[in-house]
């Protein structure tokens, strides 16, 4: 569970319905403890945590390649910067991101549900992502 | 203009410029021209302008008939002006360029096509214009209607989906596999479908790699005219030989070729060819040689370049380097010569506008090992220099051979094997008993930062290292595959070592190994060079 004011719980809020249904929505994830929130038009799937193969000599935050259907997808360990990278549990999940024709993994403690509105400190920064290297 | 009408009208009609150039440098080099150059040309033009017509480009159709027009009175009077009058054609041709790229008035091509058109024959030109775009007819179609552009990440779409294909088909096979007597009455009736499915599937993927081809040529025409400017800037004639344009080879292989090459072509003219007065002294020809020889060995293109200029220099090598602190004295010739690829040495006295730019040799040289290649260079003061590019002919399948190392498990392209061997003591030493000789060897394990292998049966992979050959001991080989290999996504950071991953029929994914540059590595640090 997504700790403080952003539960699952608010996926449908009960009032001022209209406004909300035209926002964009966004996805709710702990990532290295954190709570953050990434635009569901970004989510291209969310998988359970397959085999992953490192790759030598690859940056630190990349913990290596998946397959999702016969494509290559890095994953992307972005709490390892924070000083985790450590083994992970059963509602680990790596959420697929579509960034133009690339696919990009992003292993996440767990995704909880979709929200309205983004707490703007907390937005996954996906095109800094993309260019992290 | 509509984008998706222009682009396709640029990706038709841009090549069609690329032959114009061609044409007009083959008629600069013949004296007498042939008919048949002429009438390609002319063709070519003819062409260009129809299709501009057809899209409404005004300046691109206005200039192509100037340089139609131009060239038709080449060809009927052969003039002594001929020369001049190419080198006109050819600034068209780069000017028709760009207003095929970018749509472009005829107001903004004026000064070019007044250059071209005498004032006398301009108003007759334009009523002939006139006649002959009236009697032109629909019929008049370009004739590519049939051909189809589909970006490269499609092709590679597909080329996953084939991959994933024979992963499953390699799961209904093992579902399949008889367990005892009963069974293989069972399955048999599986099995020649199966097979069937297989080789069909390898056959798509076999088509779909095909379709990334192109002719190595598209790379090559290119350096006709560089070579032909380079040779007018440094007053320097050259006789450029271009073999082996027909080869079809990857597109991506063809894009890592083109800085390489160019850098390697700069380098022998600026500071291989002589000037014509030294070479005149030397007894050589006034005209350097430079030639471009492509050839296919095994599924490998082997490019040469080669220059009959004044070589490199031992001796000055020897001295860059002992300028960055690589004490050479002791090398051997071949090992000098490697110093023009270590990163800061350099022999060039002063930087010219031609080389000193770009790439380095060092830069090159990590291109080419990105997609599995290498480059090698030899050279004999006075007499010239030989640089030899081996590249891959075909990235996106590759036979390559699976090896473990500790619980990794990665490909190795047969390309940059010479040959495997199970070594037979088990404990690799730092060199191995190989053809009669000893053959110096390096741990994979460590090369790539795994932990250090624990000890027990060992195999040793042969390469054909820059220089000389090197034994890569790894765990032991577990087989070969066709891989369909993928480049890496660019949150990899180009790490050196690997070229790319690939899925494998059991499903797994196994990174892919520059085996060429992790040798280079083991043995910079072995001999503690700086390349």
């Amino acid at each position: 569970m997504i700790d403080g004011e952003a539960p699952a719980a608010s996926i449908e809020p009960a009032f001022d319905a209209a406004p909300l249904a035209a926002a964009p929505r966004h996805l709710a994830l702990e990532i290295g403890g954190q709570a953050r929130t990434v635009p569901v038009a970004q989510v291209h799937e969310v998988m359970r945590v397959a085999a992953i193969t490192r790759v030598p000599h690859a940056p630190a935050h990349v913990r290596g390649l998946t397959t999702l259907r016969g494509r290559l997808v890095p994953v992307l360990d972005v709490g390892a910067s924070a000083g985790g990278g450590g083994p992970v549990d059963g509602k680990a999940r790596i959420v697929v991101l579509a960034i133009g024709a690339r696919l990009l993994g992003v292993l996440v403690d767990r995704v909880g549900g979709v929200i309205a509105a983004p707490v703007d400190d907390r937005a996954l920064d996906v095109d800094g992502l993309a260019r992290w290297a | 203009m509509d984008e998706t009408v222009h682009r396709a009208f640029a990706a038709e009609t841009i090549p069609l410029a690329g032959e114009v150039e061609a044409r007009l440098l083959d008629l600069e080099r013949r004296a007498s021209a042939l008919g048949e150059e002429w009438r390609a040309l002319l063709g070519a033009l003819h062409t260009i302008k129809g299709n501009c017509g057809m899209v409404g480009q005004g300046g691109a159709e206005a200039l192509s008939h100037a340089m139609e027009q131009r060239a038709r009175e080449l060809r009927d009077a052969p003039s002594h002006a001929q020369a001049r009058a190419i080198d006109v054609l050819l600034q068209a041709t780069d000017r028709l360029r760009a207003a095929i790229e970018t749509p472009t008035s005829i107001a903004e091509v004026e000064r070019e096509i007044d250059q071209l058109l005498t004032p006398r024959d301009s108003p007759v030109a334009d009523a002939e214009y006139v006649r002959e775009r009236e009697s032109e007819t629909p019929a008049g179609l370009p004739a590519s209607a049939s051909h189809v552009q589909i970006p490269g990440e499609r092709l590679d779409r597909l080329l996953d989906v084939v991959a994933d294909l024979l992963a499953w088909q390699a799961r209904l096979r093992t579902a399949t596999r008889p367990r005892g007597r009963r069974a293989v009455r069972d399955a048999s009736p599986w099995l020649e479908p199966l097979d069937e499915m297989e080789r069909r599937l390898a056959e798509l993927r076999g088509h779909l790699a095909e379709l990334r081809l192109v002719p190595l040529s598209t790379l090559l025409v290119r350096f006709d005219r560089l070579v032909r400017d380079l040779s007018r800037v440094t007053n320097k004639p050259i006789d450029l030989v271009v073999s082996g344009g027909e080869l079809a080879i990857d597109k991506q292989v063809a894009d890592h070729l083109a800085e390489p090459l160019l850098h390697i072509v700069r380098n022998a003219i600026d500071h291989g060819i002589e000037p014509a007065r030294a070479r005149m002294l030397a007894d050589k020809p006034v005209a350097g040689a430079l030639t471009i020889d492509a050839r296919a060995e095994r599924g490998v293109l082997v490019l040469t370049v080669k220059d009959d200029g004044r070589g490199l220099d031992p001796a000055r090598l020897i001295a860059a380097a002992a300028r960055v602190g690589i004490d050479a004295r002791a090398w051997t010739t071949e090992q000098v010569l490697e110093l023009v690829f270590a990163p800061d040495v350099s022999t060039a006295e002063r930087v010219t506008n031609l080389s000193g730019r770009g790439v380095g040799l060092d830069q090159a040289r990590r291109a080419l090992e990105r997609i599995g290649g290498s480059i090698q260079v030899a050279s004999a003061p006075g007499v010239g220099t030989e640089f030899r590019l081996r590249v891959p002919m075909v990235i996106a399948v590759q036979r390559s051979l699976l090896v473990r190392c500790g619980a990794e498990v990665y490909g190795i392209p047969f390309t940059s094997v010479v040959e495997a061997f199970r070594l037979p003591g088990g404990e690799p030493s730092a060199a191995v008993p190989w053809r009669g000789a000893e053959l110096a060897t390096c741990s994979l394990a460590r090369e790539i930062g795994l932990e250090d292998r624990a000890a027990g049966p060992a195999t040793c992979v042969v390469i054909d290292g820059a220089g000389a050959p090197l034994g890569v001991i790894v765990d032991a080989v577990l087989g070969h595959e066709d891989l369909t290999i993928r480049e890496l996504d660019p949150v990899f950071g180009r790490p050196r070592s690997v070229t790319g991953a690939s899925l494998l029929a059991d499903g797994r994914i196994v990174p892919v190994l520059d085996l060429q540059g992790i040798g280079r590595s083991a043995r910079a640090a072995s001999v503690g060079g700086a390349w």
